[in-house]
């Protein structure tokens, strides 16, 4: 039958030439790699610091290193990143937003965790500076913004709200700075406060079109203004201990009956790598060659002592380090044994040590280590607690 | 053999209107049957149920004296309608489309088509798109593709009203032609003069119920019914 | 503005020539998640179009107005109904479509679906019923019935999946929460203009956006141009007037409406 034939023709010819493509496609990516899949934060992934260069991003340097894993980049905001590692639609978590982040942990659904990086939020805003508030703390700022928008119509103030890890920090920054009435009042009733619900980038160029302050990261920002898309903004607030932005990884937790399809070896294989020297150097170097200053500060070097600065170490513990009773606590550790698990090496620096007041939390999970060095170390640690202690 | 297609006591109802009512007939080959009636006595409803495009809801078909159903009738039975359906084809695959699915080779195919439009005087039309011929090219197109597959049953509703006199005349000597006793035909038409000169049998159909039926002489010369004589006479309105 | 524009001009040409193979990637890969998806959806699209085309049965009118309804739907909501499908979590976890080209290849399918359904399911409503009186009564099974009515329409058909396949390639909420844009592997043109906005990189954005059109625009003028041809009511104008030899002029055909 000819229309038969020709349908039939037709048919085979379109599926052969998809199949082909599918078949180029599939050679470019051969599945016989371990797909790693990290969820991390929009503004994170936005400063091209995770796969954005091909020379300069944390992606390139460790496939070459590990030529077996892919590591691939799912971003989103903080919440919905955590949301889909939970699920166990991601393996691990690249996010900055500590109080989450234990949630997280204590949850069940993470462990493992460990600080990689730092930078400090900024509050940048017209050049004009209608509220003054160049060189203010940042919570002195946002009140100065907030008694003057009333009578002042040219100060108007952008929030991303969303949930992310800078809505979160900019929400407890408001909390401490204005104390008379609620943030979701008056972020919700007022012409001078607006609010996104988008991203970092998004939100930036928002502020940048109503000449209006922001609460921004400053990969983000040193990357639109880079670009020249936010002329109108310029740094007005910096360097403040309330502004420390701290970034972690957070592997999911395999023993986790819904997560047990996660890659955890390959995980801990980048995570282990992002707190060597090579992956700290990438972090540290990123940026510098772009936009004249790096963009984000190693973890390791501040922790270890090699970098001497013990006021911004205490900083960054009290903001980010938690105790056993799962409050941040600057005495405490950034991951509270109970949710260590098969990650002595991560763990066996000498400034890392674990705090707990008394006895070992259940289902805790203590490896013996292998390396000599340690034997003994760990050899007391079993017999000061005599106690659940998997073989 | 004759062939024979009874219809017993079979009825079709269109929403309530009953387009065949309790219709009872004995049609055989070799002869030309010809309907007549007024506008909406239901002779293309009839030729319908005949063709097998419609199942009757009441009543049985017989062919050869077995019982048939509508989709085996179809097999055997082909329909030209009053107004012409032609495909969005050049006119040889309009006049192919019923000898390819029946697996003919294309040479015999062609030789068919061939002699088929010579019969009704279309020679070199192939080619054409088929809906841009005339009116009286389609319908002789129509017939042409109808006499193509050989129907044991040949239907043809009005198949020369509102055509030329040179079309007319074609039509009805192709389907003198093709009378035989292996071929019923049977064809409705307003024109009384075209029933004198072709038919063998002729049957008047009122309110979907026939009212007389006989040889075409005493038909038209001693109708038995009232409403046959008044129609004969012109004088029945509907 | 203009300086913005050209400049992503510029920056379009140079990807496309630039032999970079993550442009080539993205654009391979857009093709191929798009050809799949539509082929899908023409697969149980097509079928459920004569059905509701040319067979009446109760309630066909509500099934109509569900497809037309639906031609609509935003890519984000069903990105996001798709993605909570796929999810480990969701009922359909455990085929691990997340983050893959086919799992967007399947939201598209059903994105595409609706689009084919309705414009086939019209164009066949169009056609002369008489013809398929036709068909039957010249011995044609109902499935040959069918495809002698489908093919009555048939550019109409062509045209509908073209329609459906331009819908599909340049949608982004099915790309975006079902692929996720990861580099190298699932990003398509659609998240990559996402994601280099993200960036800031505007005239890289624009660059691909331009690219995208591009291809839109290069198949729905192919199609329209293949259907003007074919129709029946429309002839090649004769470029040289051939006379026969007896010198009459050949007249057969005539001029372009």
């Amino acid at each position: 039958m000819r229309l038969g034939v020709k349908i039939a023709i037709a048919v085979v010819l379109i599926a052969a030439i998809v199949a082909s493509i599918g078949a180029y496609v599939y050679i470019q990516n051969p599945r016989t790699k371990v797909n790693l899949i990290v969820a991390t934060t929009t503004s994170l992934y936005d400063t091209g610091l995770e796969d954005g260069n091909t020379t300069t991003s944390l992606k390139s340097a460790f496939e070459a290193a590990y030529p077996d894993i892919t590591v691939s980049f799912v971003a989103k905001g903080t919440g919905a990143a955590i949301a889909a590692a939970q699920a166990g639609d991601a393996d691990m978590l690249l996010v900055h937003s500590p109080s989450q982040e234990i949630t997280f942990l204590t949850g069940g659904f993470g462990v493992d965790r460990k600080i990689i990086a730092y930078n400090f939020f900024i509050i940048v805003g017209p050049s004009t500076d209608p509220a003054n508030i160049s060189g203010l703390s940042p919570t002195a700022a946002m009140k100065k913004i907030y008694d003057s928008a009333k009578t002042n119509t040219a100060i108007q103030w952008v929030a991303r709200n969303d949930s992310s890890g800078t809505a979160t920090k900019e929400i407890s920054l408001w909390a401490k700075a204005v104390t008379t009435e609620t943030y979701a009042s008056f972020s919700t009733n007022t012409t001078w406060f607006i609010c996104t619900g988008s991203g970092m980038g998004a939100s930036l160029l928002v502020a940048n079109q109503k000449n209006a302050y922001i609460l921004s990261d400053l990969g983000t920002y040193l990357a639109h203004k880079g670009q020249g898309n936010i002329p109108q903004l310029t740094v007005l607030v910096q360097s403040n201990k309330d502004l420390l932005n701290v970034y972690s990884a957070i592997i999911d937790n395999p023993t986790n009956a819904n997560l047990n399809s996660t890659h955890f070896a390959e995980s801990l294989a980048f995570v282990t790598w992002l707190v060597s020297d090579a992956g700290q150097e990438i972090i540290g170097d990123y940026g510098v060659s772009t936009y004249g200053q790096a963009l984000f500060n190693p973890f390791i070097p501040l922790a270890s002592g090699s970098v001497n600065n013990a006021t911004l170490l205490g900083w960054i513990k009290g903001a980010a380090y938690y105790n056993s009773t799962n409050q941040l606590d600057a005495n405490g550790t950034e991951c509270p044994s109970a949710y260590r698990y098969n990650a002595t090496e991560l763990y066996n620096h000498s400034w890392d040590t674990i705090t707990v007041s008394g006895i070992l939390q259940p289902p805790a999970v203590v490896q013996i280590g292998f390396s000599q060095s340690k034997v003994s170390a760990t050899v007391n640690i079993v017999v000061k607690h005599k106690r659940s202690i998997d073989p | 053999m004759t062939i024979s297609l009874q219809l017993k006591d079979v009825s079709k109802n269109f929403r309530a209107v009953k387009a065949v009512d309790n219709v009872s007939l004995q049609l055989f080959g070799g002869k030309i049957i010809v309907l007549v009636g007024v506008n909406g006595a239901g002779k293309s409803s009839l030729l319908r149920v005949i063709a097998g495009l419609d199942k009757p809801d009441n009543g049985q078909l017989l062919f050869n004296n077995k019982s048939i159903n509508d989709k085996s009738l179809r097999q055997v039975a082909t329909l030209v309608f009053q107004k012409t359906v032609m495909f969005s084809m050049n006119v040889y695959d309009n006049l192919a489309y019923g000898l390819r699915f029946r697996e003919m080779p294309e040479k015999e195919i062609k030789e068919k088509i061939d002699a088929a439009l010579a019969d009704v005087k279309l020679s070199g039309f192939e080619k054409r798109k088929a809906k841009k011929t005339s009116g009286g090219e389609q319908q002789r197109l129509a017939l042409a593709r109808a006499f193509l597959i050989e129907p044991e049953v040949l239907l043809l509703d009005e198949p020369t009203a509102n055509l030329d006199p040179y079309s007319a005349t074609i039509i009805e000597k192709a389907v003198l032609a093709r009378k035989s006793s292996d071929r019923i035909i049977v064809m409705a038409t307003h024109n009384l003069n075209q029933a004198r000169r072709i038919a063998d049998q002729v049957i008047h159909l009122h309110a979907g119920r026939i009212v007389e039926s006989g040889l075409r002489q005493g038909f038209f010369e001693n109708p038995k019914n009232e409403l046959t004589r008044k129609f004969i006479n012109g004088e029945l309105e509907f | 503005m203009s300086d913005l524009f050209l400049d992503s001009l510029q920056q379009a040409l140079n990807l496309i020539f630039s032999g970079n193979p993550e442009v080539y990637g993205i654009v391979y890969r857009t093709i191929y998640v798009t050809g799949l998806g539509t082929f899908l959806a023409c697969l149980w699209s097509i079928p459920l179009a004569i059905l509701i085309g040319l067979y009446s049965f109760k309630g066909r009118w509500v099934v109509r107005g569900f497809f037309n309804a639906f031609i609509g739907i935003p890519t984000v909501a069903l990105g996001l109904f798709l993605y909570l499908l796929f999810s480990h979590q969701g009922i359909l976890g455990s085929l691990d479509l997340l983050y893959t080209l086919n799992g967007i290849a399947i939201g598209q399918a059903v994105l595409e679906t609706p689009i084919i359904v309705s414009f086939v399911s019209n164009a066949l409503g169009t056609v002369d019923i008489q013809l398929r009186d036709l068909a039957r009564t010249l011995g044609a099974s109902g499935v040959r019935t069918d495809l002698a009515i489908m093919r009555e329409t048939v550019w109409s058909l062509v045209l509908a999946i073209a329609a459906a396949f331009n819908r599909g390639f340049g949608e982004l909420g099915i790309a975006a929460l079902v692929g996720g844009g990861l580099f190298g592997m699932t990003r398509v043109l659609t998240t990559a203009i996402t994601i280099e906005t993200n960036f800031g990189h505007f005239s890289i954005a624009l660059a691909y956006g331009i690219i995208l059109m591009s291809i839109v625009l290069a198949i729905t003028l192919t199609t329209n141009l293949v259907e003007r041809l074919k129709r029946e009511d429309f002839t090649l104008p004769k470029w040289n007037i051939r006379k026969s030899a007896t010198g009459v002029h050949n007249n057969d055909h005539q001029s372009s409406a």
